[in-house]
């Protein structure tokens, strides 16, 4: 199996699960190479800024209310630390929570960098316990910290006897994977192995992975017509919630590449199934996917009453909305598991997908399959949509939007989608992970979508008037045109 | 007719002569009526025009007869001489101008003959009959420009090519006149114009006496100032054109190709500002451009202003932010032929993009009409036909947005939750401090 | 000596890139990792004729950092000069590329 929770650090996904992060072609050619392992990364000859592992990790982790997140780091690294607290401090504020972490970092400097800092790591891991009480103490590496081998492992094991709370290693070197998705496994492993404990009894929980909540209180509504409660999780949780994990009656994510390695650990671990069917996105998601808990639940009858109340509610003004949105034609560029799922809810809604670009691409997850997604897209799918495995990189995104002129350019990384309307392309930032959930979320979804292409003056307007950085030459190649040949 | 009037967007026409008046340093005010008029008139004003207050010489201290029942019985004319004189002689001014109310218009003073006694004496000294009865600030306005012209304005001079008036925008009724006409005054300057814009706080008493000499006037407006301009033409010769209040790229840019038309200046040095312009409007929008897409600050919206505002906003948004138009509530008092107007000019917004126009003057009879309508509405997006919503209107209209669950901004007369002084929001400094605030309103729970 | 850094007030020195980023059509070229740019932004609109999601950069992995990364900048620059319009283009190093030497 792919998970080995004895290791303090966490497998790289380009090791574990064959991940790529540059790629050209198809939806077919895809799925063929993966199903036959011969699915090579491609390097690029020209890359810009992506993202690393760390924040992905800290970032995560930093969502949890009570703990304190260490950045072993230069400041700049640390430079996250704002705007992930502001935002963790209005998410806990929404449910009236306390958030008490801190994300601190020990602005590593020229000496330190030469002599080592593991001595002061020591005295600020203890200063960080008696200054701020956590409930927990996440130490996360940095790239300075990888390369000049600073042995952040035996500071732990000197100190876990120290201090009365979990303190554990987070691996998450900048340069340590090409794929940043990396960081959420590293965040998992830290969580699996420092914070889960043996179960002592069962409840009706079901474990729910995903970024920030926002339809709690609908996912709340919905679970208990079976009888179960939701545990959304990191963001407004506790440690000492988090230690019961190993309890619930079940483990799902909203997102397939978020939650591989949670749920596939949870249940080799503690026997927690994990619901591995594509995400509750669309509508065809959300029913198998409910489906899929009504087996592990047992709750199956109550599920399809529920199933077919709720469509006769909703299928009508879906089906309204849909008509308006025939002929629309999209490009998407968003991560692993969201760019092939939301895919699928536009075909559900009428609109041709002709371009996906995937940050990176898993060619299965840690229970050893390929990801479910893809194969619904290959049986079902109208149209072989080109593919890319673009790690966000905006020279490539440019130069697909010119090509195929979409009506509509979908993301969920901020500051990606204002590249597409000074393009003159239309754009929906989809940042709620929700936006597309269930029934009430493919509605929502068609209608936002309705919004966006009914007046595209702004996009004409500014892509009218303002200068693009790239030459006129770079237009002219083919997007693909600078990866380079497959790397063995 | 006899409506009742529910907490109206205007004033009277002695409302709207007398801010005209008192926008203009050194032109003093002789308020021929009750106590009352001038200080309710200036309140109503300064409070409602985002605190403008204290002028020159308004307020407390407008020159006002004062005129009890003796006068109404036996007549004002004697108070009102006496009240000149002592003005005169009081208050240190360039021009004075004697405005009438409901009650002197009425008993039938003869305020013409007892000002001529003055005129003949040399005495800068003008006359209006602006009864309020006879109709509201827009009426006020065009007397007062009227008398201006037909009474100080001198005549036979000499044409300058290239001098232009520009009116249309009524002090204090537009809240942010000052800046508007800052703006409008420094692009035509860049076209080589020369513009007399009267009404800022750097105008002087002297250009309404030159203001013959243009060659060309500019009335911001299809509503406000036309019978002005009419006279302006009858009197000294010069013609007129009506252009919209233009806000943000899209409006000026026409604007500036019309005068650029009018006066014959080289297309060139048109469009080299126009050029100009947009790279510095859109060197800030497109870094706006990022929070506008990651929070998607497009919104349905709605209108509530009069006859230059309801237009120039609901293009401004649709053209320039990409929101979609609902409902556009014109207030102003028209009639039939002054709502054909204003209606025409929507034909320039895309149809399926257009509004749906409602003539109201009377606030809450907006909200009600506005929510039946949204009840009645049969659209793809369910119970919220306009969901999220955005309403641009005055502060009266804050009631709106709260029952559609919208954001809100006042722009419209009267704005009283706000201070304004040199904001405007005309051209392309106006546009990009529009988009500005809007957005700014979006993010102000933060 | 290290110490606790809570609530940072500042970023470290390649937040450079700002500054180069202030100037008019001149591009930053980062010698760091994938990582860098997206933490040193300034989050509240920063796109610009650039942004950092424009800024070229090295993306350094352990190939790098095992091997030297001059080659990787090398083959960058080059391209960078054939795909993107600026009028001057500055290189900056991150903490990798100068611990490693390359």
């Amino acid at each position: 199996m792919t998970i080995n929770l004895n290791n303090s650090s966490v497998e790289t996904r380009e090791n574990r699960l064959g991940s790529i992060a540059g790629y050209n072609g198809d939806l077919h050619d895809l799925a063929n190479q993966t199903k036959c392992g011969t699915l090579k990364d491609r390097e690029r000859c020209f890359t810009q800024s992506s993202s690393c592992d760390a924040g992905c990790a800290l970032g995560q982790l930093a969502s949890i209310t009570d703990v304190a997140v260490i950045n072993h780091a230069p400041s700049g690294c640390t430079g996250m630390a704002s705007q992930t607290i502001v935002n963790h401090t209005q998410l806990a504020a929404k449910r009236g929570i306390p958030y008490t972490t801190v994300f601190l970092g020990t602005d590593m400097n020229e000496q330190d960098t030469v002599f080592g800092a593991t001595e002061s790591l020591k005295e600020i891991i203890i200063k960080t316990y008696q200054r701020y009480k956590p409930n927990a103490i996440f130490i996360g590496t940095s790239c300075v910290s990888g390369i000049i081998g600073e042995d952040v492992d035996s500071i732990v094991d000197e100190l876990k006897d120290e201090i009365p709370v979990p303190i554990a290693a987070v691996h998450c070197e900048g340069f340590k994977s090409k794929v940043w998705a990396t960081g959420f496994d590293a965040s998992d492993h830290a969580i699996l192995t420092s914070i889960v404990k043996p179960p002592k009894k069962k409840n009706n929980i079901i474990n729910f992975k995903n970024f920030n909540e926002s339809a709690r209180k609908e996912i709340i509504k919905i679970f208990a017509n079976f009888g179960v409660k939701p545990f959304f999780l990191y963001a407004n949780t506790t440690v000492e919630e988090l230690t019961h994990m190993s309890e619930s009656l079940a483990t799902v994510s909203i997102c397939g590449t978020l939650g591989t390695y949670l749920g596939n650990g949870l249940e080799e671990k503690y026997g927690v199934p994990y619901v591995k069917s594509i995400n509750p996105l669309g509508i065809v998601g959300f029913e198998t996917w409910l489906r899929e808990i009504g087996k592990v639940i047992n709750k199956q009858e109550d599920i399809e009453n529920y199933i077919e109340k709720e469509r006769a509610i909703y299928l009508p003004k879906i089906e309204g909305v849909k008509k308006e949105l025939k002929g629309l034609r999209a490009v998407l560029g968003m991560g692993a598991s969201y760019a092939f799922q939301v895919t699928r809810v536009l075909q559900e809604l009428g609109i041709e997908v002709v371009w996906v670009a995937s940050w990176h691409f898993d060619s299965k997850y840690d229970n050893g399959e390929i990801p479910p997604h893809i194969d619904y897209l290959v049986e079902n799918s109208p149209n072989n949509f080109k593919v890319s495995v673009t790690d966000q990189q905006n020279f490539e995104i440019l130069n697909i939007l010119n090509k195929y002129k979409p009506d509509i350019y979908f993301g969920r990384h901020p500051g990606t989608t204002v590249w597409a309307i000074k393009q003159g392309t239309a754009a929906l930032f989809l940042g709620d992970e929700f936006k597309t959930f269930g029934y009430r979320g493919t509605l929502d979804f068609a209608q936002t979508i309705l919004d966006t292409i009914k007046n595209r003056s702004f996009e004409k307007n500014l892509a009218a008037r303002i200068t693009l950085p790239y030459t006129e030459w770079w237009y002219k190649q083919d997007s693909s045109s600078l990866l380079k040949e497959e790397v063995e | 007719m006899s409506e009742y009037i529910e907490r109206p967007r205007y004033q009277c026409a002695l409302g709207g002569a007398l801010v005209t008046i008192t926008a203009l340093d050194r032109f003093i005010p002789i308020v021929h009526s009750a106590p009352g008029c001038a200080s309710s008139a200036e309140g109503a004003a300064s409070t409602g025009s985002g605190y403008w207050g204290s002028t020159y010489c308004n307020g407390r201290a407008t020159p006002s007869s004062n005129t009890l029942e003796k006068e109404i019985i036996f007549g004002g004319e004697e108070r009102l001489k006496e009240q000149i004189e002592t003005t005169l002689s009081i208050i240190d001014g360039d021009l004075f101008a004697v405005i009438t109310g409901c009650m002197t218009d009425i008993i039938g003073d003869d305020v013409r003959a007892v000002v001529n006694d003055f005129k003949k004496a040399g005495k800068p000294i003008i006359v209006a009959e602006t009864g309020g009865f006879k109709g509201n600030s827009s009426k006020g306005y065009d007397f007062i420009l009227e008398a201006i012209f037909t009474q100080y304005t001198e005549k036979g001079l000499e044409k300058n090519p290239r001098l232009v008036n520009i009116f249309g925008l009524i002090p204090s009724q537009d809240v942010f006149w000052r800046g508007n006409l800052i703006e409008l005054k420094r692009l035509l300057n860049e076209l080589g114009l020369q513009v007399n814009t009267f009404f800022t706080p750097s105008d002087i008493v002297e250009d309404l006496k030159t203001a013959s000499k243009a060659s060309l006037n500019i009335v911001f407006s299809d509503i406000h100032g036309i019978v002005a301009a009419k006279v302006f033409e009858e009197t000294h010769g010069t013609p007129f054109i009506t252009v919209p209040l233009p806000i943000g790229p899209t409006a000026t840019k026409e604007f500036l190709e019309e005068v650029g038309e009018k006066f014959e200046i080289c297309s060139k040095k048109v469009q080299e500002l126009i050029q100009k312009e947009n790279a510095w409007y859109y060197s800030f929008v497109q870094s706006i451009g990022d929070i506008y897409n990651d929070i998607d600050l497009q919104r349905h919206a709605i209108i509530v202003g009069d006859s230059n505002y309801s237009f120039s906003l609901t293009r401004f948004v649709e053209e320039e932010l990409g929101w979609i138009p609902a409902y556009v509530a014109v207030t102003d008092m028209l009639d039939n032929n002054e709502k054909e107007k204003v209606k025409s000019r929507f034909d320039l917004i895309p149809e399926d993009l257009r509004p749906k126009i409602i003539f109201e003057t009377n606030t809450s009879e907006i909200v009600s009409r506005v929510l039946a309508d949204l009840k009645n509405t049969d659209s793809v997006y369910g119970d919220l036909p306009i969901t999220p919503a955005f309403v641009l209107g005055s502060t009266l209209d804050r009631t709106l947005a709260v029952d559609v669950n919208a954001g809100f901004l006042s722009v419209t007369f009267p704005v009283t939750n706000r201070v304004v002084t040199d904001q405007g929001y005309a051209g392309y400094k106006g546009g990009l401090r529009l988009t500005t605030d809007i957005f700014s309103v979006l993010l102000g729970n933060r | 000596m290290a110490k606790i850094l809570d609530q940072p007030r500042y970023k470290c020195a390649l937040t450079a890139m700002q500054t180069v980023h202030g100037i008019t059509r001149a591009l930053p070229i980062l010698h760091s990792g994938p990582g860098c740019a997206d933490k040193l932004d300034g989050g509240a609109g920063s796109s610009g004729h650039f942004s950092p999601r424009v800024f070229p950069c090295t993306n350094i992995t352990e190939k790098e950092v095992i091997f030297g990364g001059e080659d990787r900048l090398i083959e960058i620059i080059e391209n960078s000069l054939k795909i993107i319009d600026a009028d001057i283009y500055v290189v900056l190093t991150g903490c990798s590329s100068e611990i490693v030497g390359g």
